[in-house]
């Protein structure tokens, strides 16, 4: 065997086995997710605030009705209403979950309450006796009161709010309201043998308060007189109740309607017996430029004060299920003067 | 003097090629054994990947019946609650399992999500319990539940998920790293034998040592052959952890992504009315779903069926969806739940239902079915190379002696 064949041999056989060596491993990738665009808006800076001028008025002053009101399935052409007579059904934003006042069954899976029963009346007016079957319910938060009446109904907002909420001066520069619909006043819930007796007690002993983002309840509990609270903050009422029997809250602040609501869910807890310590007039939210609109539901408000139909809803979920005890009260009465 | 030192040179050449044919028997062989460990361990940490996404599907398949049994109300189904506590029961097993034999790092994770699942379980109840009662606050409960396992416990299973993706590409790496000690190994010994045969040939004008010429052949054969067939093996690892490997590591993601879904599905009609963010959810599992099923099939026609299988899913949601959306939440609710007493006119309740499970159980047979390939492609793999090894040891001794006989010859010559 002679010398350079040898080599040539050699060569070929360092080659291949070099190639050999050197394999790559192929690897496992990373877990896949597919990005979607996100379709939700951003939140709004900060919301805008009354001058002290206007917060010298009573913002409780809605737009008096005018004359008498229409007939159902008779809207004024052109009009807010006779929009909505057109497409069908009155999409309303509700609390689902508000007991007594906006709350879904979940034997029937209806939506049911208070609220739900004013609404029930505004719908009967535009459409007639069968109205209340041609309610759109979306289920909203505390905190999409105001947005879903900023935004129009076809990208996902809503006619008309009956969700617990209290008239106010700083939400009128957002929203209209109608008059004033029911009294509520805001107070605390406990734990039943606790101690606390109002919400003194609760500054006293620096205790965790339980209050939704978005509410006048949580602006309330944050005012420097309440300082030494401990303010646990959520995105939705009904989170207060369960924050609390997880002993993540001491106590919860609401309007004593949504807190007898919850003590009938949890029978270890109780609204304290010290009177409200605000005034919380609830107002049906409407959007700021359906003046029309405000004005009917206010001529729906008072038909149903006058017929004694006010007093029938109010019986039916403040009395009825003991949450309030008799008499049943007058309804509020309303004030007008705002422009229409 | 050349006569002199020949036979101390014949000596140092033989001691010198012994040395280096047992070199190569221990160091070549010992290559080989840490490829098929290799891959050995690449299959064991591929298999734990799948248990692990196993206890993944388990943990949303709970949560899809959990927030569906809800919609029921009071009602909820005996045969539901039984199938949640099922999966519950495997996710806890499962992740018992991949708990073990794990260091404190990798345990950290596993450990989380199981904590997570109790609380889960702990706030499930307390939904059923209040929505049983009629208390709205069973509802909050649920959310919470849900939000849980999205902030946190499958959060942590990713973790657990990635280091055993990791794990199996190091194992990879490390068998195709190993295969450099048999070809250094083979060639400093070619090297060493071709050089005796050359010296040999010189030094005593013979054309060849029989002996010595076998040895070389023998290393060049044995290195060739073992060449070839470790290649054949990590290529075949390769395509398995390429081709059903990965196919399966995805079709058990479009699971997951599918049975998340479901649940998003049924919490926008919990939030009756207001599914927006939960829709959104619904979107984004399902074009997680999507893209995973795509991938599968790229990298095995086994995962090809599950691609169609998704659609019929995707149209009876969005009928249910528009429903909801228009304000018939009652039908869109009993179609979400399958019932059959519901106006045909209006949609096909038995869609949904049907659908899901039947993009379920392609999914399901493509995870198993992809699994079984890959695990059987990857001991198939690594099942020559024990062979190989032995040859290997037994060559390495084979030339030593071999080195011994043929330079015998010549120093035999000169007693």
């Amino acid at each position: 065997m002679n010398a350079p064949r040898i080599h040539r041999i050699a060569l070929t056989i360092v080659a291949l086995m070099t190639l050999g060596s050197c394999a790559t491993g192929s690897s496992l990738n990373r877990a896949v997710r597919a990005t979607v665009e996100s379709t939700t808006a951003p939140v709004t800076a900060t919301p805008p605030a009354c001058t002290a001028d206007q917060r010298a008025e009573d913002p409780t002053r809605s737009v008096a009705p005018r004359g008498d009101l229409p007939t159902a399935n008779a809207m004024p052409a052109g009009s807010t209403m006779a929009a909505i007579h057109d497409r069908g059904r009155l999409v309303v934003g509700v609390s689902g979950d508000t007991l007594l006042f906006g709350a879904r069954n979940p034997l029937s899976g209806a939506i049911e309450g208070f609220d739900i029963d004013i609404l029930k009346e505004v719908a009967k007016a535009i459409f007639g006796a069968d109205g209340d079957n041609k309610i759109e319910y979306r289920v909203i938060t505390y905190a999409q009161r105001l947005p879903k009446l900023e935004t129009p109904v076809e990208s996902g907002g809503v006619d008309i709010v009956a969700h617990t909420m209290t008239i106010n001066c700083n939400r009128w520069l957002r929203i209209a309201f109608s008059s004033n619909y029911y009294d509520a006043g805001q107070t605390v819930l406990v734990r039943k043998g606790s101690g606390y007796t109002g919400v003194e007690d609760l500054v006293a002993a620096k205790a965790r308060v339980c209050a939704p983002s978005g509410s006048t309840n949580i602006d309330e509990i944050r005012k420097p007189i309440y300082d030494g609270i401990e303010v646990v903050e959520v995105p939705d009422v009904s989170d207060c109740l369960v924050s609390m029997q997880q002993g993540k809250a001491d106590a919860i602040t609401g309007d004593d309607t949504v807190l007898a609501g919850f003590a009938a869910q949890d029978p270890t807890t109780e609204v304290v017996a010290q009177k409200a310590f605000t005034a919380e007039p609830y107002g049906l939210g409407i959007p700021l430029q359906h003046t029309d609109m405000v004005s009917f539901v206010n001529g729906v408000l008072e038909k149903i004060r006058g017929n004694g139909r006010w007093k029938e809803i109010y019986q039916r979920w403040l009395i009825d299920t003991n949450a309030l005890p008799p008499p049943i009260p007058d309804p509020p009465q309303p004030v007008y003067g705002r422009d229409g | 003097m050349q006569t002199q030192s020949t036979p101390v040179l014949l000596r140092a050449a033989t001691v010198a090629t012994v040395i280096v044919a047992l070199l190569f028997a221990l160091l070549a062989s010992m290559g080989v054994q840490r490829r098929q460990r290799g891959l050995d361990d690449a299959g064991d940490a591929a298999r734990r990947l799948i248990q692990v996404q196993e206890v993944r599907v388990a943990i949303v398949a709970a949560d899809s019946i959990a927030s569906t049994n809800y919609l029921r109300g009071g009602l909820e189904l005996a045969s539901a609650r039984q199938a949640f506590d099922d999966n519950i029961q495997r996710a806890s097993a499962g992740l018992a399992k991949a708990g073990e034999g794990l260091d404190d790092a990798a345990a950290r994770p596993v450990a989380q999500a199981n904590s997570d699942l109790s609380a889960y379980t702990g706030l499930i109840e307390q939904a059923r319990a209040n929505n049983r009662q009629g208390f709205p606050v069973g509802a909050a409960y649920q959310r919470q539940a849900n939000a849980l396992l999205t902030s946190s416990a499958l959060p942590a299973l990713d973790q657990v998920e990635a280091s055993l993706r990791d794990q199996v590409n190091q194992r990879m790496a490390t068998a195709g790293r190993s295969g450099v000690w048999f070809s250094v190994a083979a060639l400093v010994l070619l090297a060493v034998l071709l050089g005796g045969l050359a010296w040999h040939a010189r030094r005593f004008k013979r054309l060849l040592n029989i002996p010595l010429a076998a040895a070389t052949a023998l290393v060049a054969v044995v290195g060739i052959y073992g060449l070839v067939g470790q290649a054949s093996s990590i290529s075949k690892a390769n395509d398995a952890v390429r081709g059903p490997l990965q196919a399966a590591d995805l079709a058990a993601q479009t699971r997951a992504a599918l049975f998340d879904g479901r649940s998003q599905e049924a919490l926008t009609l919990i939030n009756r009315g207001n599914g927006a963010a939960f829709e959104a959810n619904w979107q984004q599992a399902m074009a997680t779903a999507d893209l995973a099923a795509d991938q599968a099939c790229r990298r095995s026609p086994l995962g090809c069926d599950l691609q169609g299988a998704l659609d019929p899913y995707r149209s009876a949601h969005q009928a249910m969806r528009t429903l909801d959306d228009q304000g018939d939440w009652d039908t869109a609710v009993a179609a979400a739940l399958g019932a059959t007493n519901v106006d045909s006119t209006k949609i096909d309740s038995t869609e949904i239902v049907g659908s899901f499970d039947a993009a379920d159980q392609q999914a399901q047979r493509a995870v198993e079915s992809n699994v079984e390939r890959a695990t059987s492609a990857l001991s198939d793999a690594a099942a020559p190379l024990g062979a190989l090894r032995w040859l290997t040891l037994v060559a390495g001794l084979a030339v030593a002696v071999l080195a011994v006989i043929g330079f015998g010859q010549r120093s035999r010559e000169y007693r």
